[in-house]
């Protein structure tokens, strides 16, 4: 058996469903969705989004939590072990290290943006914000992140020390329990600012706009971009961002259930719950009310900024509904996309800690300890170095194209290699619902093409973003000598961030094969 | 289209949920000693 027994597990299955819905609903939901809905077609955008949903979505989700419950009755807890049981090839493992890596290098810079969150709560209520003009709320954002001061660090550490502490106190007695309470507190909060949202009247409250406008805005189809291939791949992206698949935390997750537990009807009420929050609330509250106050140009401007919408104009917003109601609505807004963050950053640290608790015996408080410090270590380059790019690099690498990497390559595992006879019995052993049996095709054809087709159709920009051939053209077009300078700083720090993406991948490999070498050494476990 | 998708996501999201609530189960390792793990 392990170094030393696990002994985690969910409490309740409504626990697990809320956990695993927590780990999916993120920043995304609230931020991301409206503002590519709206770049990509408004309402005909759900077309290809619900497409990419029922043929990668769920289909992942599926693989995601068979994976992780096949693992846990084998004792294995994160990914390299995990896809090192489904397969004969001794490289497995090392894929499997990608499952460790995209949850600490997204939790580095994931991190500091929840910690925007805990910050705009405190500012809301001590009202920051009040008197301030739309402009003075924009550079307040856009000061804070280009150049962090002792508040930003202090919240920073602050939202680090609240997700080891929770990650210490272990599933069900932390993690299980923050998204008792945060779930259902997201969704009141969401369903208040989407009633505040809707419910907004031109004229009123200094809105030149009714909520409406923006609601429809969103939704208007536009039928004639529908066809275009950007929109399919802006709708596959978003379903991967949104649902967390391709990470390694869904595996992990749903290694400490039982063996004949239900995995179909959990993972459908997961990824729809997700749905349901993305696209009923995410869509009922940015977009009507930002269209409300800026009107619809003056949102389009701003839909490009990934995070910009919720930060930089929300807070001026809300001034608008007067003291207290825009101090709740302040509260409400930022505090929902705290739960939303916390839920998410949690489900990164169990990966690591799984693997630390396994392989090497550690206790959980250790683990969460470690978890913290490499998060620390690594975030601080994506807090010091922002407006040099490191954010957005590793936002890139480890956000976007290792989960696409990730996921094509353990599909294929798990439909030809694990077997598609052994993995239909996974999924439906102990299932709690009739799955269709057209997911059987899906998951062996569509899915493994469909991820083919998006990594196929991402090469270019990669190629692109390795030889650094934006940021080349812009040091060779410019002629200000601070700018130069600026941009060839940016460039060193671009580089110097791969190479610590690089270093932290080959760390935890080497770590995967130091746990091998340990198990080969232990005659009840097998190493291959 | 507003309508359409903001009632279907709703429906099966509240559906789903309800037969989480109702299949029973407690869907969780039994493991006794999960709090003295420290």
């Amino acid at each position: 058996m392990n170094q030393r027994q696990n002994k985690e597990s969910w409490q309740s299955r409504t626990g697990l469903v809320l956990a695993m819905a927590g780990n999916a609903v993120g920043l995304g939901n609230f931020l991301r969705f409206p503002a590519k809905a709206i770049e990509n077609g408004g309402g005909s955008f759900i077309i290809p989004y619900l497409v990419c949903f029922l043929l990668i979505g769920l289909p992942m989700l599926f693989v995601e939590w068979s994976m992780g419950r096949f693992g846990g009755s084998r004792g294995d807890h994160s990914t390299p072990f995990i896809l090192n049981s489904m397969g004969k090839w001794p490289l497995w493992k090392y894929i499997g290290v990608f499952g460790i890596f995209t949850n600490i290098a997204v939790a580095a810079y994931y991190c500091y943006i929840e910690s925007w969150t805990l910050s705009y709560v405190y500012h809301s209520l001590a009202g920051t914000f009040q008197g301030q003009s739309a402009g003075q709320v924009q550079d307040f954002f856009n000061r804070n992140t280009q150049d962090p001061g002792w508040p930003n660090y202090f919240f920073w550490i602050i939202c680090l020390a609240l997700n080891t502490w929770i990650l210490s106190r272990g599933l069900s007695g932390g993690v299980e329990k923050v998204a008792k309470i945060g779930m259902p507190l997201l969704i009141l909060f969401g369903i208040f600012l989407a009633v505040q949202g809707l419910t907004l009247t031109a004229g009123s409250k200094g809105a030149v706009n009714d909520g409406l406008t923006g609601f429809e805005k969103l939704w208007t189809p536009d039928f004639s971009s529908i066809w275009q291939p950007g929109i399919w791949l802006a709708a596959a992206g978003q379903i991967f961002f949104t649902l967390s698949v391709g990470m390694g935390s869904i595996q992990c997750y749903a290694s400490y259930m039982k063996p004949d537990d239900d995995i179909a009807l959990n993972a459908m009420s997961a990824g729809w719950m997700n749905g349901f929050v993305e696209v009923v609330l995410g869509g009922a509250i940015v977009i009507p009310i930002a269209v409300g106050y800026l009107g619809i140009e003056g949102v389009m401007d701003l839909a490009g900024s990934k995070w910009g919408l919720g930060f930089q104009t929300m807070p001026y917003l809300f001034q608008q509904w007067g003291a207290w109601l825009g101090v709740f609505a302040g509260c409400a807004w930022f505090g929902l996309l705290f739960f939303a963050g916390i839920t998410s950053s949690l489900a990164m640290g169990t990966p690591c800690m799984g693997f630390l608790q396994d392989e090497f015996g550690w206790r959980r408080s250790r683990a969460a300890l470690a978890f913290g410090l490499a998060v620390f270590a690594l975030g601080a380059p994506t807090v010091i170095w922002y407006e040099y790019g490191v954010f957005d690099e590793f936002d890139y690498w480890a956000g976007d194209v290792s989960l696409v990497v990730f996921a094509l390559l353990e599909t294929i595992l798990f439909a030809w290699v694990f077997g598609m006879k052994k993995g239909w019995a996974e999924i439906t052993r102990g299932a709690d619902i009739r799955v269709h049996p057209a997911f059987r095709f899906i998951i062996q054809y569509v899915t493994p093409l469909m991820l083919l087709i998006i990594l196929l159709g991402s090469i270019g920009s990669w190629v692109d973003k390795i030889g650094n051939s934006a940021l080349k053209a812009q040091i060779a077009g410019a002629t200000d000598p601070k700018t130069i300078i600026f941009l060839e700083e940016t460039l060193l720090f671009t580089n110097i961030s791969r190479i610590g993406l690089l270093c932290l991948f080959a760390g935890i490999a080497f770590m995967v094969y130091v746990a091998h070498r340990k198990r080969l050494g232990q005659p009840d476990r097998s190493g291959t | 289209m507003a309508l359409a998708s903001n009632l279907f996501m709703t429906a099966f999201a509240v559906y789903y949920f309800r037969k989480v609530l109702t299949a029973g189960g407690t869907n969780a390792k039994q493991a006794p000693g999960d709090k003295d793990d420290e």
